[in-house]
């Protein structure tokens, strides 16, 4: 039996592992050959067109452009997923203060999760006694800067933007956590949870699970998040692309340049719900139509403290907190936006 | 049919926990053991567990898997090493 098993096991992983070096492969060719996996598609092009074709063209522009760049984003993002080690990470959250904003903040990036698994993942990091410090840059830091959503700022905006968006989400998501833990109330949740941790519950010694089944176990992941991106990405894209079509030039150049640009900005980047990626997507267009690209970076920041976000949240931590991570995340978008838009003049 | 003890599925309720537990009650089912089989909805809750990734499935105080939807062999595996004698 285990002669058959092991050839078996040996296949798949083969199999699997020729699969995510041909997209790797794939990706790299594009790169080589200067192919642009970023949608070219102008507002002037899709103003030409018939009604009912404008997402048909911007859909097809994305897509053929950037089918390889989603597909490997979702790939990564589930091999990353899988391969990080879930055990060590939660083993040390709670040893310390600064290892746990380094863990938190640190790894976070890796984890791109299905938005619901957000809340208690931030529950269980305030169980592990590391503080709310911690699970606030967490809770920040993921959504803004995981692997998913990095790939395709770059991509599809540039990697400028996205290398900006990792180290503004990173100053953001720790200082937020770090503001709030110095709070009364933010101590008082602290306490609270370390009181209420004692878990009758152990944790199974983990022995890993043979490669191949790690590796199905990713790419379905990846999957899965494709799943459950994808459809809202499809109806963003529908959305953008009359948005792109139909919106003036001026009311943009006018209310998204400058400071006002990246106050407004800001603003409707941070509440407003956007689908993983559209805020991606959205950006774009608006950047088509003459945003300025410190207001993209305002916008972008925005993403970790939408609507749905908050309430989620609330039902872990009182209103008083979600509204200060949400203030703070706020005014380092503005920060950071006008910073960006002065030192690059595109204020 | 033997009498089991607790098996938790723990997750806010979106599809990965629903097919998690779905396969637990299957492979339950299948070994022909009853067992109290508990859903965990609440972050809070989940958390106090000491778990941080879901889906995650806990028997009888035991935490067996988290983070991803288990395979239905594994599953049976579960019980079948824990199921009295």
């Amino acid at each position: 039996m285990c002669a058959m098993q092991e050839r078996i096991r040996r296949l798949r992983i083969a199999l699997m592992l020729t699969f995510v070096a041909l997209v790797i492969a794939s990706l790299i060719y594009s790169r080589i050959m200067a192919y642009s996996l970023a949608p070219t598609i102008q507002p002037a092009h899709l103003q030409g067109l018939p009604l009912w074709m404008i997402p048909l063209a911007y859909i097809w522009d994305y897509l053929s452009h950037g089918w390889i760049c989603l597909l490997f984003a979702f790939v990564a993002a589930g091999l990353v997923y899988e391969f990080m080690p879930k055990s060590f990470i939660a083993k040390h959250m709670g040893s310390g203060k600064v290892q746990g904003y380094a863990l938190a903040a640190g790894f976070a990036p890796f984890f791109t999760v299905c938005s619901c698994t957000m809340v208690p993942l931030f529950a269980g990091i305030l169980y592990t006694g590391a503080g709310i410090g911690p699970a606030i840059s967490f809770l920040l830091m993921a959504p803004a800067a995981n692997v998913l959503t990095i790939l395709l700022t770059g991509e599809i905006l540039s990697w400028e933007i996205a290398g900006i968006r990792i180290i503004a989400s990173l100053v953001t998501a720790v200082a937020a956590g770090f503001i709030i833990s110095k709070t009364p109330w933010g101590k008082r949740i602290e306490v609270e949870h370390r009181l209420n941790s004692g878990t009758t519950t152990t944790n199974l010694g983990i022995v890993k699970p043979p490669l191949d089944e790690r590796l199905t176990s990713a790419l379905k992941f990846g999957g899965f998040l494709g799943k459950q991106i994808l459809p809202f990405f499809f109806l963003g894209l529908v959305v953008v692309s009359y948005l792109e079509a139909f919106l003036p030039e001026e009311i943009v150049a006018t209310y998204l340049t400058g400071v006002g640009g990246v106050l407004l900005a800001s603003v409707i980047g941070g509440p407003l719900y956007t689908p993983t990626l559209v805020e991606i997507v959205l950006g774009r267009g608006l950047m088509n139509l003459g945003m300025s690209s410190a207001a993209l970076l305002s916008w972008l920041m925005g993403q970790p403290y939408d609507i749905p976000n908050m309430i989620a949240t609330s039902r872990v931590v009182k209103w008083k907190v979600v509204l200060n991570y949400a203030l703070i995340a706020w005014f380092f978008s503005v920060l950071f936006g006008l910073a960006y838009g002065l030192v690059s003049g595109s204020l | 049919m033997k009498m089991f003890g607790t098996v938790k599925v723990l997750g806010p309720g979106c599809p990965r926990c629903q097919e998690t537990k779905r396969r637990v009650m299957n492979a339950l089912s299948e070994l022909q053991l009853i067992a109290e089989v508990q859903e965990v909805k609440d972050p809070k809750e989940i958390a106090r567990h000491g778990v941080l990734f879901t889906p995650a499935v806990i028997i009888n105080n035991e935490i067996v898997s988290q983070g991803k939807i288990p395979e239905y062999e594994e599953v049976k595996k579960w019980f079948l090493e824990r199921a009295p004698k």
